[in-house]
């Protein structure tokens, strides 16, 4: 893969030398400005000096070219700054795309591990931060060095002085403002890290606000805030130290510099001094190389953080997914004879995860139309089973059937327009309700009758429910929070709405009421469902009774399946799972 | 920009318009109080700093006249002399600066921390009802990106504004030095700039409002899509949520270029201003030194310092408009600062800014955190009369309510759906403001208002512990999720592990207490985290217990040990046990049957239960 940066410099090749010509323009135009200047006071004063290369009859006409020029410098340098701009957002706008599809196409066991606020904080602050070459270094470039690098040489021309000393301090703050600089892009590197860790704190604290003031922990938490606020405002305060004595340095150099350049002209100048000159120098050290010595330290602290933004993109951008590797011992995989009469069929399916073996050589056989349960312990793979089948893992099988096709030769789209699925936690996107259930934008209340149905059938009622709006209710972070029940719930009519035959329900009735749960299972799982096939992830053991087979896992691999009674009377190992107080309650009610 | 805007693209604030508010200058004066002097004193050296390096420009307009031979202030001083006075200026001045803007920044820091600090406290202690009205996307906005804007300006760049200031204001000395004439011509820049700035402000003021507010619906979206990527794969809608944010992404863009534009334009303006006064200055200088108005040397300086000026004031106007937004900032954050807080709770006694809050005495705070509302292991509660609703616009969902409980007493609620059973748990914390009636424990209600008799809201509300249906756990260490203040022993934290079963599993994790728990304590079962809570519950040791559906989505071994709990850890405390499975209330002493906010039967279980049982679960 092309490296970002090589990306960032070559893509559009042609406006990124437009840039560079503009700002080189811009920066020629500003060189020019101050020898019209000196022009003019040479012949308000009758004096002689070097360079003549205009004459004009009336001084007046220098002030005018020195007027034109200032103007063009500015123009050129107005015109520098909208081209970068425009070229640093159509590149944020191309690696934004490329970051959303990334993200999108990450499977779930890949992602697992990284926190939603460092994959955000990519986008929010990394890609802004990797075009800063196009934004800030690349014009500033020309702008900054090119005066830089030219003005020792004309001056030591102008006045005929020796180059060494103006160049021996100009070299000497070069070096020291980029060991500055590359110090203060480490102190910006960690501010954003402090941040972020505090925003994570502030949002648990603001999401949980009844839970701590219930517990009583308000001071605790602020305690636990204030601090990581207080190590932010240590690295803040080392940080503005720094960026002060790089500023300090780079608003009073050109004072300094003059004051060397005088004492050349004193010291050193063979002819003799005139005031012409001396104003002239006053002009190019102090008025023209103000910016470029303002702007250098920053020039330096974004590239170097431009650099980091980068290679944290490229290090995300080459992550793979997750591959379990083939099993070289299994046998030539056959055809299923009589496939047809399996909604779901599969042998061999192995789940590898880092070094961890997650499921191991799992087979199961699923009937047309069959409600079945899959339980287990916690960690015993139950939902990355779920996972697997959907193609949302990195699992190998030996054997896939779906529906009398060969799975495994499906592409994913068409593997998922099987299934429908309901997580255990519902995810709720930021838009009405209307638009939750639909699963799409910008949709029209015309179907809303469907959607109404949908969501009375997953029990969510909208006239006890809190949602002032109805349908259009703003729901998900921007809009009204809504409990896990009702997400889930949210998230069953979401899937009855989308017609599939297989449904794959994660626990997807954990955070719901007991009523609710019954509700749900008469009208929905047991009645508008009856038809489809269900593979349901369960810990409530009264559900069990009712489904037609249960499997059962115990450290990634099938231990056993069949009905409930079946399992009870046979296998201990179940029996120890549902405990006394679950048979006292499955029988209870 | 479009008129209509599509609604998913705003972020739901509405900014007002005007003056800021008066308190807002209040705040900041809280913020920097501590450092009142120091900031005084180094305000000083920095202008003095910045008149010697641009007294520099006047000493070599001196040095230009004694060249052409017109008497001057240093007609006396040999070049190599001036050379040294020159070194010797710019390197005092550069002491002087440097100081300044070191001091200055960093004390801005602490001044800019502290009133975070300040908004935090108040913001902890605000009524619940601002909390259900507003998303809590938005109050986080203020402490993240918000606080990030004051925090960044009001460190280097205030000083770098403050340094403008001081070079206008040395300006306009020193070129009253040179010659008074020229003060006309620095009016006339000021003004004219002032009439660009006044031209762009408006513009340049609604689109950075509109590129913050296009900001966040794509970072939402980006997020929200990180977490639902299986779900939205699942259902196949990978390119209508590419789509989507295709169009957010480049919504913000636009505003982002559009910004660009107009700050560009507004600097064109400044620029060719600046220009033009040049060309001014130097046809006036020609004409008044063919008069003999003016001298070479000042007519030097002039030119100088006006390029400089221009400069400068424009570097001071774009600054103007950062700081403008800043001070939104501040007062997004000084709003917060100013609610009211919830009625009987006070701040801590660290708060420093007088915001007529409520606050603690320290040496009360101190008596409070040893104290307990009772030594006994169990209390009373009562509840009388108890009228409830979550705001006033909203109905009653409790209507007048009244029972008690014995010390040592287990009371089940059942109830369906809405009848109004966590609503009673929301009013026993007095999470509300209760309309009417009260409910007290030990005869104890809270104090709520100042003149009212009653027992500190926060010692009456620790002397409640609470298990809900959900969960819930903070990132950080184990040890700190049980046990937050650090009260208790590493013996003590294991003991209680290994009676709500946990302790196989503690043992299984090498990491032991300082087991790092992710947020919301995703890296944990479901079933792990309620007996987390169980244990973090008894370590409360509160004479009262409440649980709210504490079983229903656990596995068959942690409810099992949670029922244990309640009957043998917490035989003898008060228990309020609400539940839908009746086989969990089985063992309560008395069953209150709660439907659409009023009291249908409270008494025995044996008599409740069964009749609750047959109109319930037809």
């Amino acid at each position: 893969m092309r490296s970002l940066f090589a990306e960032v410099v070559f893509t559009r090749f042609s406006s990124r030398l437009l840039i560079l010509f503009c700002s080189l323009i811009a920066a020629a135009f500003g060189l020019v400005g101050p020898f019209f200047q000196k022009e003019f006071i040479d012949h308000l004063t009758g004096e002689k000096s070097q360079f003549h290369y205009f004459n004009f009859s009336s001084p007046l006409w220098y002030v005018v070219g020195a007027f034109l020029c200032v103007l063009l410098a500015q123009a050129f340098s107005q015109l520098t700054n909208y081209l970068s701009s425009r070229e640093a957002l159509i590149m944020q706008k191309i690696f934004a795309s490329r970051l959303y599809a990334k993200t999108l196409n990450l499977k779930v066991d890949t992602m697992s591990g990284r926190p939603v606020g460092e994959i955000v904080s990519l986008y929010a602050t990394d890609i802004p931060g990797a075009t800063v070459f196009l934004e800030q270094t690349l014009p500033a470039g020309s702008s900054t060095l090119f005066p830089l690098i030219l003005a020792p040489f004309a001056i030591s021309l102008l006045f005929e002085i020796p180059l060494w000393p103006v160049l021996f301090i100009m070299l000497f703050i070069t070096l020291f403002n980029s060991y500055m600089a590359f110090r203060q892009s480490r102190f910006f590197f960690r501010f954003k890290q402090l941040a972020a860790e505090r925003i994570g704190l502030v949002n648990e604290w603001i999401q949980n606000i009844r839970t701590i003031r219930i517990l009583g922990w308000l001071s605790h938490f602020e305690k636990n805030i204030f601090d990581v606020r207080k190590v932010e405002t240590t690295n803040r305060v080392l940080m503005v130290t720094n960026g002060q004595v790089m500023n300090s340095i780079s608003s009073s150099i050109t004072f300094i510099l003059n004051v060397v350049a005088l004492g050349s002209l004193v010291f050193f100048t063979k002819h003799k001094m005139t005031s012409g000159e001396l104003l002239a120098l006053l002009w190019i050290v102090g008025i023209f190389l103000t910016r470029p010595f303002r702007q250098m330290p920053w020039f330096f602290t974004f590239a170097f953080d431009s650099w980091t933004s980068l290679k944290r993109l490229e290090v995300f951008f080459a992550t793979e997914n997750n591959q379990t590797p083939e099993d070289h011992h299994r046998l030539p995989s056959r055809d299923e004879q009589d496939s047809e009469k399996w909604a779901l069929s599969i042998s061999g399916l192995r789940l590898k995860i880092g070094s961890k073996d997650i499921l191991k050589s799992i087979s199961l056989k699923i009937v047309h139309g069959e409600f079945v349960a899959v339980v287990g312990e916690v960690g015993s793979g139950k939902s990355l089973l779920l996972l697997s089948l959907l193609g949302e893992t990195g699992a190998s099988f030996e054997q896939y059937q779906l529906l009398g096709k060969n799975a495994l030769k499906e592409t994913s789209d068409e593997l998922r327009s099987h299934f429908s699925y309901v997580p255990q936690e519902g995810f709720i996107m930021s838009a009405s309700l209307r638009e939750n259930v639909a699963f799409l934008y910008d949709i029209e209340p015309e179907i809303d009758p469907t959607i109404e149905e949908s969501l009375r059938i997953a029990q969510f009622d909208l006239s006890t429910e809190r949602v002032e709006n109805g349908l259009a209710t703003e729901i998900g972070e921007r809009g009204v929070n809504l409990s896990g029940g009702q997400r889930q719930r949210v998230g069953l009519a979401r899937v009855h709405f989308h017609d599939a035959p297989i449904m794959l329900l994660d626990d997807c009735l954990s955070a719901v009421d007991v009523d609710t749960e019954q509700r749900i299972f008469d009208d929905l799982l047991m009645g508008a469902w009856k038809k489809r096939t269900r593979i349901l992830v369960t810990h409530r053991l009264s559900t069990l009774p009712r489904v037609d087979r249960i499997f059962f896992l115990q450290e990634g691999k099938l231990i056993d399946s069949g009905t409930y009674e079946e399992l009870i009377a046979r296998n201990s190992e179940f029996r120890e799972y549902t405990t006394t107080v679950a048979k006292e309650s499955v029988h209870g009610e | 920009m479009a008129n209509k805007t599509p609604n998913y693209l705003s972020d739901g604030e509405v900014k007002k318009e005007g003056g800021y508010n008066k308190t807002l200058f209040e705040t900041l004066y809280f913020a920097y109080k501590p450092f009142l002097f120091r900031i005084i004193l180094v305000l000083i050296l920095g202008l003095l700093g910045r008149g010697l390096l641009l007294g520099n420009t006047n000493v070599i307009g001196y040095w230009v006249d004694n060249l052409v031979g017109q008497p001057s202030h240093l007609s006396t001083w040999t070049s190599s002399q001036i050379v040294f006075l020159l070194l010797a200026m710019a390197l005092m001045g550069f002491c002087f600066t440097t100081v300044f803007r070191i001091v200055f920044s960093r004390l801005s820091a602490h001044a800019i921390s502290s009133f975070y600090d300040e908004v935090t406290l108040r913001t902890s202690r605000l009524p619940m009802s601002f909390y259900d009205k507003t998303p809590a996307g938005r109050i986080i906005t203020r402490f993240s990106s918000d606080y990030g804007n004051i925090f960044r300006l009001f460190g280097g760049p205030l000083a770098e504004f403050l340094s403008i200031i001081f070079d206008l204001i040395m300006m306009i000395v020193l070129i009253t030095l040179a010659n008074p004439f020229y003060l006309g011509l620095v009016a006339l820049i000021g003004v004219m700039n002032l009439l660009v700035y006044r031209l762009n402000q408006e513009s340049l003021r609604s689109t950075r409002r509109a590129l913050s507010a296009s900001r966040s619906p794509s970072i939402a979206h980006f997020a929200e899509t990180t977490q639902g990527a299986s779900t939205i794969r699942t259902f196949r809608k990978e390119q209508s949520f590419a789509d989507r944010f295709e169009a957010l992404d480049q919504y913000y863009l636009a505003q982002r270029f559009d910004t660009v534009k107009k700050l560009l334009s507004f600097s064109f303006q400044m620029n060719s201003l600046t220009a033009l006064l040049l060309l001014i200055t130097g046809i006036v200088a020609y004409f008044m030194v063919e008069k003999g108005w003016a001298t070479i040397g000042s007519v030097g300086v002039a030119f100088s310092f006006i390029t400089l000026s221009g400069n400068t004031v424009q570097m001071f106007f774009e600054w103007l408009n950062q700081f403008e937004e800043a001070m939104i900032g501040v007062e997004r954050l000084d709003q917060y600062l100013r609610m009211d807080i919830e009625n009987g709770n006070n701040l801590p006694a660290s708060a420093k800014f007088a915001t007529k809050h409520p606050t603690y005495p320290a040496a009360f705070e101190k008596y409070l955190s040893h104290r307990k509302l009772t030594d006994d292991r169990s209390a009373s509660v009562e509840v009388k009369s108890l009228w409830f609703r979550y705001r006033e616009d909203l109905p009653w969902v409790l209507k007048n309510i009244d029972f008690k409980v014995q010390p040592g007493e287990r009371l089940g609620i059942v109830g369906r759906t809405g009848s109004g059973k966590s609503s009673l748990i929301q009013a026993l914390f007095y999470l509300y403001p209760l309309d009417k009636g009260r409910i007290s424990i030990n005869e104890n209600s809270p104090k709520l208002d100042e003149d009212a008799k009653g027992v500190d809201l926060n010692l009456y509300r620790k002397s409640i512990a609470f298990i809900s249906q959900e969960p819930i756990l903070f990132q950080g260490s184990l040890r700190f999720n049980l046990d937050i203040a650090g009260s208790h022993t590493d013996v003590r934290l294991l003991a209680i592990l290994e009676q709500v079963g946990l302790q196989d599993w503690i043992q299984s994790h090498p990491e032991g207490l300082d087991l790092r728990i992710e947020e919301r304590g995703k890296n944990l079962s479901l079933g792990e985290r309620q007996l987390l809570c169980m244990a973090r519950c008894l370590l409360q040791d509160a004479p009262i217990v409440v649980m709210d559906e504490a079983t229903s989505s656990v596995d068959p071994q942690s409810e099992e040990i949670m029922v244990r709990a309640t009957e043998e850890f917490f035989s003898k405390r008060t228990q309020i046990i609400i539940a839908h499975r009746l086989s969990t209330l089985a063992k309560c002493d008395r069953i209150l049957w709660l439907q659409k906010g009023e009291i249908v039967a409270l008494g025995p279980t044996s008599e409740v239960l069964p009749r609750f049982k047959s109109t319930e679960l037809v």
